[in-house]
C-alpha cells in the first residue's frame, strides 16, 4: 500500500544525497612513472612489455599500480591490465579485473568487477565504496565515470550505511561535482522505511553541498506519509 | 676412410695456421723474446717490428672459425698479438668483425682471449665495446667477464657482464644492467636475456623510468 508522490525539494533526499559529498577518488596527477616486474618478456616485432607481478609508482603522488600481468607498449605509453589491477593512494584502493592506463595522458578504463573503497581516516571518518562494470579514470583531475551498475556504499561515523543505485556516476574531479544519471534506487536509514526514491539526474557539489536533481520521485508508504505530514 | 682424409686436411690446415703466426714471428727481432705474458708486459713496443700480420683459424668441421690482422705478435707457451684490426669471428648467427688491443691464441683450443679497448660489431650496426673477451672457437661462446656496453641505432645496453652463445644468437647480460633509449626513457634490471634472431628479450627484476 504505498502512493507515488513527485517531490520538488525533499529534505529526506537532502540527507541521503549528503553521503556522497565526502565521496573522493585517487587523484593521480601527471608525474614521472615507474614501471616494474619480476619478469618481463619484449617482443622483438612489436615492442610490447609481457610483464608479471607488473608494479608502477608515481612517487611525486604517491601512487602505486600493481597487476598480476599487464602489457605495456612504450611506444604508445599504454599499460594494459591482462589480470587485475590494483591502483592504491592515500587510503583509496581501486580493484579491478582488468583495464588499461596512459602513462602519457594519465587517463585510464577498468572493466569486470570495478571497486573503489575508501576507507574511514582520522580525517574523513567515514568508509565509501563505489562498484561498477566500468570506469574511466582522469587521473590528472581525479574524475571519473562509473557505468554499468553503479552502486555507491557510504557509512558515516555513526555506522548508519547509505547506497544509491544509479545508471552512471560522473566525478568532476576540477569542479568536485558528482553527478549521477537514472538513480534508480537508494537505500538510507534517513528515508522512511519501505519508502523509495528515484531521480533522472541528481548533481552534488562536493565542496558547497549545493545539490539540484532532475525528475525526482519519492515513493513513501501511507503511514510514512502520514507520518511526515505530521 | 674419406672422412679421415678431410679430417687429417683440416688438421693440416689449422697446423698452417700456427705456422703462418712463427713465421710471422721469425721476421721480428727476436733477440729479447721470452714469451709469455709476463715478460710481454714488461717489454716496450720499440722490441717489436711493426709487422702486419694475418691470421685464421679452422675448425675440426672445415669451418673458418676467425681470423684477424695484427701488428705485431710474440710466439711463446701462447701467441700474443697485438694492434688488431680486421678481425672477424664467424658464427652461426652471423659475421661479427673485431677490434682489440692485444689477443691471446690459445693454441691447444684453439680459443682467443681479445682484451684492451675490444669492440665487436655485427653486420646489423650493433656494437659491443668491453675490456675482454674470451671467445671459445668450437661453441662459439662469448664470454665477456667484465663490464659490457651495447650499442644500437635506438638503444644503449650496460652490464657488469655478459655471455653471448652465438650457435643460437643469444646474448645474457647480468648485473646492474641498463638500457637507455635514445627517445628517452630508462630501463634498469637485474639480468637479461637477448635474442638477437627475433630481438626479444626477457628480463628479470626490471625497473623502467618512464619520464621522457
Amino acid at each position: 500500500m504505498s502512493r507515488r508522490r513527485r517531490v520538488g525539494s525533499v529534505g529526506i533526499v537532502a540527507a541521503v544525497v549528503a553521503a556522497v559529498a565526502v565521496c573522493s577518488l585517487p587523484c593521480l596527477a601527471a608525474g614521472s612513472w615507474k614501471i616494474g616486474a619480476q619478469v618481463a618478456y619484449v617482443d622483438g616485432e612489436t615492442g610490447i612489455w609481457d610483464m608479471h607481478d607488473m608494479e608502477m609508482l608515481n612517487e611525486t603522488d604517491g601512487i602505486t599500480v600493481v597487476s598480476k600481468r599487464a602489457k605495456y607498449d612504450r611506444d604508445s605509453r599504454t599499460v594494459d591490465f591482462i589480470d587485475s589491477v590494483r591502483v592504491t593512494q592515500s587510503g583509496t584502493v581501486v580493484d579491478a579485473d582488468s583495464g588499461s592506463f596512459s602513462t602519457e595522458t594519465n587517463t585510464g578504463s577498468f572493466r569486470g568487477s570495478v571497486s573503489l573503497v575508501r576507507t574511514r581516516t582520522e580525517e574523513e571518518a567515514y568508509d565509501m565504496e563505489l562498484t561498477c562494470e566500468e570506469l574511466d579514470l582522469d587521473a590528472s583531475t581525479g574524475s571519473f565515470v562509473a557505468r554499468k551498475n553503479a552502486v555507491l556504499r557510504y557509512i558515516d561515523e555513526d555506522g548508519e550505511e547509505t547506497i544509491l543505485w544509479a545508471d552512471q556516476m560522473d566525478y568532476d574531479g576540477e569542479r568536485r561535482i558528482l553527478k549521477l544519471t537514472n538513480v534508480s534506487r537508494a537505500s538510507s536509514p534517513s528515508l522512511p522505511e519501505g519508502s523509495q526514491l528515484a531521480a533522472r539526474t541528481m548533481e552534488f557539489n562536493t565542496e558547497t553541498g549545493d545539490m539540484s536533481f532532475t525528475g525526482l520521485d519519492l515513493v513513501l508508504t501511507e503511514s510514512d506519509e502520514a507520518e511526515a505530514e505530521s | 676412410m674419406r672422412f679421415l682424409d678431410r679430417k687429417w686436411i683440416y688438421a693440416a690446415i689449422a697446423i698452417a695456421v700456427v705456422i703462418v703466426a712463427a713465421v710471422a714471428a721469425e721476421v721480428f727481432d727476436d733477440s729479447d723474446s721470452g714469451g709469455g705474458s709476463t715478460d710481454l708486459q714488461e717489454r716496450s713496443d720499440e722490441n717489436f717490428r711493426a709487422q702486419s700480420v694475418e691470421v685464421w683459424r679452422f675448425g675440426p668441421d672445415g669451418r673458418r672459425q676467425w681470423e684477424f690482422r695484427a701488428d705485431s705478435v710474440v710466439v711463446g707457451e701462447q701467441a700474443t698479438y697485438r694492434g688488431i684490426r680486421d678481425g672477424r669471428l664467424h658464427s652461426d648467427d652471423g659475421l661479427l668483425t673485431f677490434e682489440a688491443d692485444e689477443v691471446v691464441h690459445d693454441e691447444s683450443t684453439g680459443d682467443i682471449i681479445m682484451s684492451g679497448n675490444v669492440t665487436v660489431c655485427d653486420d646489423k650496426g650493433n656494437s659491443l665495446r668491453t675490456e675482454r673477451i674470451l671467445w671459445d672457437s668450437d661453441l662459439q661462446v662469448m664470454t665477456c667477464p667484465g663490464p659490457v656496453v651495447l650499442m644500437s641505432k635506438d638503444v644503449t645496453i650496460s652490464g657488469d657482464s655478459m655471455i653471448g652463445d652465438w650457435s643460437i644468437g643469444e646474448l645474457e647480460i647480468a648485473g646492474r644492467v641498463r638500457v637507455t633509449w635514445q627517445s628517452g626513457g630508462v630501463l634498469t634490471a637485474d639480468r637479461v636475456v637477448y635474442d638477437t634472431e627475433d630481438e626479444s628479450a626477457e628480463f628479470e627484476g626490471l625497473w623502467y623510468d618512464d619520464s621522457m
